[in-house]
């Protein structure tokens, strides 16, 4: 029966996107005599009831289960179902809604033929019984979901986070180091090259906790991590923008360089590695914000710890990256980042940018343009960035996928 | 039930003490004799030939660094891109771009190695170059 329901409202849905694009909204001019018609039924419990029975099979796919005019199949809809819960609503006569009903228009359907007269003046009691909503109270509860589509940016993580009971897997792919020479072609855009590949899988805990586990080329690295939603927009702008923290170990799992007899460490101890040594830290508070539907923008401070560094190098290094993303239409995307590095070894900002193919929300590829071969975050700012002055870059691309 | 996770998680990241090391520093060694398939060939073994292998020379200056390839293609060799250099000059280490590349001189394109193992430590460059200056022997 419910498989029966949903598919009944896919119909609708792909109808309504079909036939809806065309319409222009006019104002809808009900005759005079239609709208004199009083109710004969009088609004009686009994006919309520049996109109909210016809209401939940017939109209609740569009009108949504308050009558809000939100039902699933409303998403798609312009001009939107009909709010039965306003003041406006409630304004019009009786008459005027049996008419409507009656006689339908555009992707409303013409009830006329389908229910016997007494069945529709139950529709009418059904809905002049509905309540009028303060619009107000409704707006303010609400959230801003989507700043960005998916957990990741291109490199590096975005303040969102999973839907509940829902996972993501990514494929992240970057080629090798090429620029604009003979190579470039004879390599074939770098693919020949050495190329570095994370898969990844996050897990939603619940709307606003995720985690994931992912396997790099590069070092042979594990990572373990999660994302907690600390705060999120409100599309009423009382909650200017949405905050997350977000925490990563990365385990490498490369065999050890052998050492010579006698290495210490730089404080003079003697060297031996252990297995703290193969675990790098990345940690980061998200703040991003959502301009408009098709423009987000994020800063995420991030601070990197590696256990066990080269002699001359630090275990914390400090990066600010900043990423922006810019829909270009329903299906396409600019993404762009760069990562000023605050305390590093090597200054050089990481760049990206990437071209987002998304078929929907749930599934996008991207290509990418980037300054690092590098893929998880404690890899690509503790190293050094590729030199673009040169002209040298990498390609790659990332396939994301909800389910 | 759910909320099980959250203590889960702190405590898989706590398990893992954190560590703040630097190293290896290694003492210098003294050399003196340098032997190519005890000493040189064990430093490409481990540092090189991820990308100079047989599978996918072409790619990588068309040199393989494999156990029993790797010194034909070396010794007095042209480098691919450029017919006035050559790999290795025995006696002449200044000259051989192996031992500018692992120098970290920039002299002839990237330093070697690229990834992950960058550089190669101190011992191991000073054993390349003195096995160059020994003359480059297949010992």
């Amino acid at each position: 029966m419910s498989i029966y329901k949903n598919v009944s409202k896919l119909l609708i849905l792909l109808l309504s996107f079909a036939s809806v694009s065309v319409y222009a909204q006019e104002a809808w001019i009900v005759p005079d005599a239609e709208n004199a018609i009083v109710n004969p039924i009088q609004n009686s419990e009994a006919a309520i009831v049996s109109g909210q029975k016809l209401y939940k099979s017939l109209c609740v796919a569009c009108h949504g289960n308050l009558g809000a005019g939100d039902g699933v199949a409303a998403v798609g809809l312009n001009p939107k179902p009909t709010d039965f819960t306003t003041a406006d609503f409630h304004k019009q006569t009786a008459g005027s809604v049996f008419w409507k009903l009656s006689k339908g228009r555009g992707v409303m359907a013409p009830y006329e033929g389908m229910l016997s007269e007494e069945d529709r003046w139950a529709l009418v009691s059904y809905l002049k019984s509905l309540k009028v909503e303060i619009p107000k109270k409704k707006v303010a509860t609400k959230k801003v979901n989507n700043t960005f589509l998916f957990t990741q940016l291109i490199n590096t993580q975005t303040v969102q986070t999973l839907p509940n009971k829902i996972s993501e897997f990514t494929i992240q792919h970057r080629f090798g180091v090429t620029q604009l020479n003979s190579d470039f072609i004879n390599d074939f855009l770098g693919m020949d090259l050495g190329a570095n590949l994370r898969l990844a899988y996050a897990k939603a805990i619940n709307s606003r906790l995720y985690a994931e586990i992912g396997r790099t080329r590069y070092g042979k690295t594990y990572d373990l991590g999660a994302k907690y939603l600390v705060l999120q927009q409100t599309i009423d702008n009382k909650t200017p923008f949405s905050i997350a923290v977000y925490g990563n170990m990365g385990i490498n799992t490369q065999k050890f360089p052998k050492v010579i007899d006698g290495s210490t460490f730089v404080d003079g101890s003697n060297f031996s590695y252990s297995f703290a040594h193969r675990l790098s830290f990345n940690s980061q508070i998200i703040f991003a914000k959502q301009f408009s539907e098709s423009f987000s923008m994020q800063i995420a401070p991030v601070v990197i710890w590696h256990n066990l560094v080269a002699k001359d190098e630090k275990n914390l290094d400090f990066v600010i990256p900043f990423g922006a993303r810019l829909e270009l239409n329903q299906k396409s995307a600019l993404l762009f980042e760069v990562t000023p590095k605050i305390i590093a070894k090597n200054k050089r900002m990481p760049l990206s940018i990437a071209y987002e193919i998304a078929s929907s929300s749930a599934h996008a590829f991207q290509l990418i343009l980037t300054s690092t071969d590098r893929i998880l975050e404690q890899s690509i700012y503790s190293n050094e960035t590729i030199d673009y002055s040169q002209g040298k870059f990498v390609l790659g691309f990332n396939i994301k996928r909800l389910f | 039930m759910k909320k099980i996770y959250i203590p889960l998680i702190v405590v898989v990241f706590s398990l893992f003490s954190c560590t703040k090391q630097q190293g290896p520093i290694e003492p210098l060694l003294v050399i003196s004799t340098v032997s190519y398939v005890n000493d040189i060939q064990p430093i490409f073994d481990e540092n090189c030939i991820d990308c100079h292998n047989i599978n996918v020379e072409q790619h990588f200056g068309d040199l393989n660094l494999e156990a029993d390839k790797s010194y034909i293609e070396l010794i007095n060799i042209n480098a691919d891109y450029d017919e006035n250099i050559k790999r290795v000059i025995p006696n002449n280490a200044i000259n051989s771009i192996l031992w500018q590349k692992v120098n970290n001189s920039n002299l002839y394109g990237d330093n070697m190695p690229l990834t992950p193992n960058d550089p190669l430590s101190q011992n191991n460059q000073n054993l390349i170059k003195v096995w160059i200056e020994e003359g480059a022997l297949d010992n």
